[in-house]
């Protein structure tokens, strides 16, 4: 069953550009997300893939409206996203966020919030709520005789379980996680994913992965998008990607990353120049037209989207090249 | 409802061991700073007094003696007779319910109507915040005193009024301090988190941003107590407060006024009465501003 | 100089105090309103009522119109300085308050100077020295000098002075300037030191926030002697914020200087409005009233105005 589903989702920011040319109007805009689709299934896990400032957490953000999208639709289990009611919403699709750690209230103890959190949603009997706090904080591996601490009494990775587990206690079909690990130590990042991948399988829950990281990419998720600046470049199941990249930014990506496959041998690309300002793409041509080691003419005005590449099994392309 | 009721009693401790660690969390903010644990003991002084006034006093506050008016400290009368010839000490006694009525008072409207205002105004910003901070504005270009003497003067005048008055006007500080706390908090990934969760904005505001903006609060709270005691004692004293015979210090030194000349101390008593019961709040308060607000050893002193 | 930025700074502020004004008439219109009576009762209350004085008072007021006629009219008799008639005294209340303002004037201005005199010096000490048994004496005293109400150390003062040492004048206004001085003085030091004890507090908490800034570090790190890094840089730091403060509190110096007035028996707006409320003289108080609000808008638009002369960023970034 597909969860979520989104079409052509844009978010644009004005920018205030000074006082003087706000009062003749001249306004600039922000194309932070231009125009992507993608799609999540039950039990999928699918990483949004990207250098920080190409627009992917405002995307996740804009379609689960924590943000309020400029253009898109998006459909949860095959309804309009408008239709829901926030409580509605939120108790089927979870956020969890880049400082997860500090989305835990200081002054409730970390039991009380877990239990909020279910009693808000309604998720079991009232008699019932203790046990369920109990059995969550256990799964993420804190003893539930520490429930009546609150949040400092708790390491970085410790926090972060337990935030994991109060999203877990609503018992959303949809899990969303922007850069859920960036912050800690690679042995309690690795803790952490395989929790979060073993309670996904256990759950059956759609996922939805944020990250920069490709090597985290790869190990969870079942298909990637490639985004760079507001859109998804390449998409496809993580083996094609990895594998056989295609987009010229993909390849460079991959060549730039060390990622833990010796059977892959690649020559590494190296990008010239850095990311430009979302606010100065050009609206015809490809965005990587200033980057790309295989850029021609036509590139700069060509019509861009995303083609399946040779009718690969759903692997598809934002090239004119491919 | 039901579900907040449901909220205290599911996770929590036991009600008792949760009262016993609360008040050892008190004693141990107060007993930080030597300011604020002065200022505390003269504070529980005054309430002790003010609950058990009538064992405590030696003569009904209330009883005259005619034929001993205007007496000076002595063994019967500690402190002398008033110009009636009322034991001075119990009406002091007496006394101490009016202060601590007062502080209730103000605690009362400052923390329902000036946390509520701050705390909606902080929360929803823009137009919502715009209006409540402009019709504050106003009020906090009055001087406590005047406006309180203007509502006196279109109310009426009586202890009621003089109270309601001076709670009031010291609304506005309150809910600007809540507000700017509010402002900051609400920018918190917690808070963030819980409207994430889906909380409606009343949660939200109620049990994640109001329990984590409690030390402004309380330090502001304490300090405005020792500014509406002047302010009471001031209008009694002017006539405009509380009215004699009624035991309330500023009436007391308002009416030992004319007698001035002949002995000091009905009116020497009431005012150091008043002065002791302002310092125990400035104390209490200053004390705490340390602890809570400023102190590096926070930290230490809570957790 | 004064830029564009900072004119436009300051017009802003302008525009704010207007309204402040302005609302402060409404309110106090509102409160006639709702208060129990009827708004001829309340504005006759102070004397004895003949029907010829009610006529006069429903015409002087038009309360046949509807509410907001009424408020209008009566806005535009304020606007144009006639401040209505207090029928308790029989004369309008601008002629009243017009006798009577130089002496609470003169009384507000003295303890502004003795408390600026009292608390700058103690403050930057106190705060350079923070921690110090000298900084905890002065804490003491001005935690001591805020818990005594002015009325309180007036009372006092009268009577330890004036009744048994007798070297100060315990009532009444003074005459030449001199004698005006010699009266205006225990007063004035008394509501100083209430005024100054809050001002030290603040220059204390100033120098200590600005010292433990990292540029403070840096000045004595690029050798700058201590001595002229504390007064020079960190002074005029912790200055400003209590000039801000100091713009909020003449309203309420105001007040207290009736208050102390009262209890020196000095026959300044004190002694009027506090009799006024006593006989519930209406006209008188809700004038009074207007008159500190104009006076409090004016100070703190003065305030500003130097506030931008100490701090450019002020006026530069247009949000205080």
């Amino acid at each position: 069953m597909t969860l979520l589903d989104v079409d052509g989702l844009k978010k644009h920011f004005t920018v205030d550009s000074g006082f003087l040319s706000g009062l003749l109007g001249e306004t600039r805009t922000l194309k932070a997300v231009d125009g992507i689709d993608f799609s999540v299934d039950a039990g999928e896990a699918f990483t949004l893939v990207g250098e920080s400032g190409c627009g992917k957490s405002t995307a996740i953000l804009s379609a689960l409206r924590h943000q309020q999208p400029t253009a898109g639709k998006v459909r949860f289990k095959g309804q309009d996203i408008e239709m829901y009611s926030k409580r509605a919403l939120r108790g089927e699709a979870q956020l969890i966020y880049q400082d997860q750690q500090d989305t835990l209230n200081p002054k409730m103890s970390v039991g009380e919030a877990i239990a909020e959190a279910i009693r808000f949603h309604d998720v079991v009997p009232p008699e019932e709520v203790d046990a369920r706090v109990d059995d969550l904080l256990e799964r993420v591996g804190i003893s539930p005789a520490e429930k009546y601490q609150e949040p400092s009494a708790f390491s970085g990775g410790q926090k972060q379980r337990i935030a994991i587990a109060r999203a877990l206690a609503v018992e959303p079909s949809l899990l969303v996680a922007d850069e859920p690990v960036s912050g800690l130590d690679v042995s309690v990042q690795a803790q952490i994913l395989n929790r979060l991948m073993d309670l996904q399988e256990e759950f059956g829950l759609g996922l939805v992965y944020v990250t920069h990281n490709l090597g985290i990419a790869r190990k969870i998720s079942d298909t990637i998008g490639v985004m760079y600046l507001g859109r998804i470049v390449e998409y496809g199941d993580v083996d094609d990607i990895f594998e056989d990249p295609q987009h010229p930014y993909t390849q460079a990506l991959l060549s730039a990353n060390p990622v833990p496959d010796p059977a892959v041998d690649r020559d590494r690309i190296v990008l010239e120049g850095n990311m430009p300002d979302p606010i100065d793409v050009d609206d015809r041509g490809c965005p990587f037209v200033p980057r790309c080691p295989e850029a021609t003419a036509e590139c700069e005005t060509a019509e861009m989207g995303l083609k399946p590449f040779e009718g690969d099994r759903g692997h598809l392309v934002d090239c004119i090249h491919r | 409802m039901s579900q907040e009721s449901a909220d205290a009693t599911v996770t929590e401790r036991p009600r008792q061991s949760r009262a016993v660690a609360g008040a050892t969390r008190v004693w141990r903010i107060v007993s930080a700073n030597s300011l604020s644990l002065v200022g505390f003991c003269i504070v529980l002084s005054l309430v002790f007094v003010a609950v058990f006034a009538p064992v405590l006093a030696p003569y009904e506050p209330s009883a005259q003696q005619l034929d001993n008016t205007l007496a000076p400290p002595s063994a019967d009368h500690p402190f002398g007779t008033d110009n009636t010839g009322r034991d001075i000490l119990s009406r002091i006694i007496f006394g101490t319910r009016y202060a601590i009525a007062i502080a209730v008072v103000v605690v009362t409207l400052e923390t329902v109507v000036g946390v509520s205002l701050g705390l909606v105004a902080g929360y929803y910003r823009g137009k919502v915040d715009e209006t409540v901070m402009r019709g504050l504005d106003v009020l906090v270009s009055l001087p406590p005193l005047l406006l309180a003497m203007v509502i006196v003067t279109t109310f009426g005048i009586n202890i009621w009024n003089a109270m309601l008055a001076i709670g009031i006007v010291y609304i506005p500080m309150m809910s600007r301090t809540v507000r700017s706390s509010a402002l900051s908090i609400r920018e918190e990934t917690y808070v963030q988190a819980a409207e994430g969760l889906g909380y409606d904005s009343k949660r939200v505001m109620l049990k994640h941003i109001l329990p984590n903006s409690v030390p402004p609060i309380v330090v502001l709270g304490t300090t405005d107590v020792a500014y509406a005691l002047i302010d009471v004692a001031t209008l009694s004293f002017l006539g405009l407060g509380i009215q004699p015979p009624k035991p309330s210090w500023g009436a007391m030194a308002n009416a030992a006024r004319e007698y001035i000349l002949v002995t000091p101390w009905p009116i020497v008593f009431p005012t150091l009465a008043i002065a002791i019961a302002v310092l125990g709040f400035n104390l209490l308060g200053m004390g705490l501003r340390e602890t809570l607000l400023y102190g590096e050893d926070y930290d230490e002193v809570v957790e | 100089m004064v830029s564009g930025r900072t004119l436009g700074y300051l017009l802003k502020r302008l525009g704010a105090g207007v309204f402040i004004v302005w609302a402060v008439t409404f309110l106090v219109f509102v409160l006639l309103q709702i208060a129990p009576g009827s708004p001829a009762d309340i504005l006759l209350s102070g004397g004895v009522v003949t029907e010829e004085m009610r006529r006069t008072v429903v015409e002087q007021y038009n309360l046949n119109e509807p509410w907001y006629v009424q408020y209008l009219l009566w806005l535009r008799d304020v606007v144009t300085g006639d401040l209505g008639y207090s029928f308790a005294q029989q004369r309008p209340v601008a002629t009243l308050i017009a006798d009577r303002w130089a002496i609470t004037a003169q009384i507000v201005t003295l303890s502004m100077v003795l408390a600026t005199l009292m608390s700058i010096p103690t403050g930057i000490v106190a705060g350079y020295k923070h921690g110090s048994s000298l900084d905890r004496l002065l804490t003491v005293v001005a935690i001591v000098g805020v818990s005594v109400p002015v009325f309180v150390s007036g009372v006092l003062a009268i009577l330890a002075f004036s009744f048994h040492i007798n070297v100060i004048p315990s009532s009444g206004a003074g005459s030449g300037v001199i004698g005006r001085l010699t009266h205006l003085f225990v007063p004035s030091l008394l509501l100083g030191g209430m005024i100054g004890a809050l001002m030290f507090r603040m220059m204390r908490s100033g120098m200590r926030d600005v010292l433990e800034k990292d540029y403070m570090e840096t000045c004595v790190a690029m050798g700058l002697p201590t001595r002229k890094v504390v007064v020079k840089h960190a002074a005029i730091n912790a200055l400003a914020p209590v000039l801000t403060v100091s713009g909020l509190w003449i309203g309420f110096l105001i007040v207290y200087a009736m208050v102390v007035e009262y209890v020196f028996g000095m026959g300044g707006l004190g002694r009027l409005i506090i009799h006024a409320v006593q006989a519930q003289d209406a006209p008188v108080v809700l004038a009074g009233t207007i008159i500190t609000a104009v006076v409090f808008v004016i100070s703190n638009i003065v305030v500003d105005f130097l506030y931008t002369k100490i701090d450019p960023r002020v006026a530069i970034g247009g949000q205080p």
